[in-house]
């Protein structure tokens, strides 16, 4: 029986051309991914790519146990296992999943095949992992250079560009994994943003309340990265402002 | 491992921790009280000329079990 194949909730699969999307829809499966599973680990070899079509990934760096900090995030507009793309067999850091997600997945042996088969697939990808990396050395600058409030409006951003309507289903001490902040410092800059009515903070939820308001907030820390992937990849669609 | 709640008075402002963290030792809770002290003083201090933050932690009885401050 002939398997129903969705490529169009996924950015990347919905722009390849033809042939490589053949390439790929033998071998793709759907999957439902719960929070925290594990896609790729730190050193191991990578079995499996995702292409998210909701929910969101995080590649989080660690130095030891609790000691850790993300330093990418993949939704919809993106995939796993970029060190694929790039020639590499293994993770470098560990990949988890932040907000439950249906995603597409394939054996990394069948991508790798189909990487080798067609000659446009791999520039093609090469161009969204580029975009990726981009995103790396804009967290770098921002972590280093950016306010608390800064760092988490931006994130705020980018997990509503990725998620459907405006509630983040997140706690503190998750937030404070992902900007590398202890909890503290997370409370204050949550009851910031929500002093000046962008956001509502409630335990374990975050409501995106004002985006034009956390864009200005971030201070030009959220946006570039944002429009370089437009510039690589084409127009995302970013899920509408909802405000009440 | 016990569960420790961190409240933050930053000049007069007061954020009360209503979710709490695990911590081993007490050891730790104090390295936390005192990352935490300077990740927020980071971001306040230019602004003003004087200001005060103080930490409370406290166990999930309610005894406060450590005070830190940076003034």
């Amino acid at each position: 029986m002939d398997r129903q194949i969705e490529p169009n909730k996924n950015e990347l699969l919905r722009r390849l051309p033809p042939a490589d999307l053949n390439l790929l829809v033998p071998h793709l499966r759907d999957t439902f991914l719960e929070l925290r599973s594990p896609l790729e680990t730190a050193g191991k070899p990578i079995d499996y790519v995702y292409f998210p079509q909701s929910g969101l990934a995080s590649v989080v760096a660690k130095k030891r146990a609790n000691v850790d900090a993300e330093v990418g995030i993949i939704g919809f507009e993106g995939m796993t296992g970029s060190a694929l793309v790039m020639g590499d067999d293994r993770a470098t850091h560990d990949c988890f999943i932040q907000m439950t997600s249906e995603a597409m997945m394939i054996e990394a042996a069948k991508f790798k095949n189909a990487l080798d088969t067609s000659n446009t697939l791999r520039p093609f990808l090469l161009r969204y992992v580029h975009a990726f990396h981009i995103q790396a050395t804009y967290t770098a600058l921002i972590n280093a250079r950016s306010k608390i409030e800064e760092r988490l409006a931006r994130w705020l951003l980018m997990c509503d560009d990725r998620i459907l309507g405006n509630r983040l289903g997140i706690t503190h001490e998750f937030l404070s994994v992902m900007l590398g902040v202890r909890r503290p410092g997370v409370t204050i800059a949550l009851q910031g943003l929500e002093g000046r009515g962008f956001i509502q903070s409630r335990r374990g939820e975050v409501v995106i309340r004002n985006r034009k308001g956390l864009i200005d907030l971030a201070d030009g820390g959220y946006g570039e990265s944002e429009a370089e992937y437009k510039r690589l990849m084409g127009d995302i669609e970013i899920q509408p402002q909802i405000v009440a | 491992m016990a569960l420790y709640y961190f409240d933050v008075d930053d000049n007069g402002t007061f954020y009360p921790d209503d979710e709490g963290t695990e911590c081993d030792t007490f050891d730790q809770v104090k390295e936390e009280a005192t990352r935490a002290l300077v990740e927020i003083i980071k971001d306040s201090l230019p602004y003003g000329d004087r200001h005060k933050l103080v930490i409370k932690v406290r166990e999930d009885g309610g005894a406060i079990v450590l005070r830190a401050s940076i003034i």
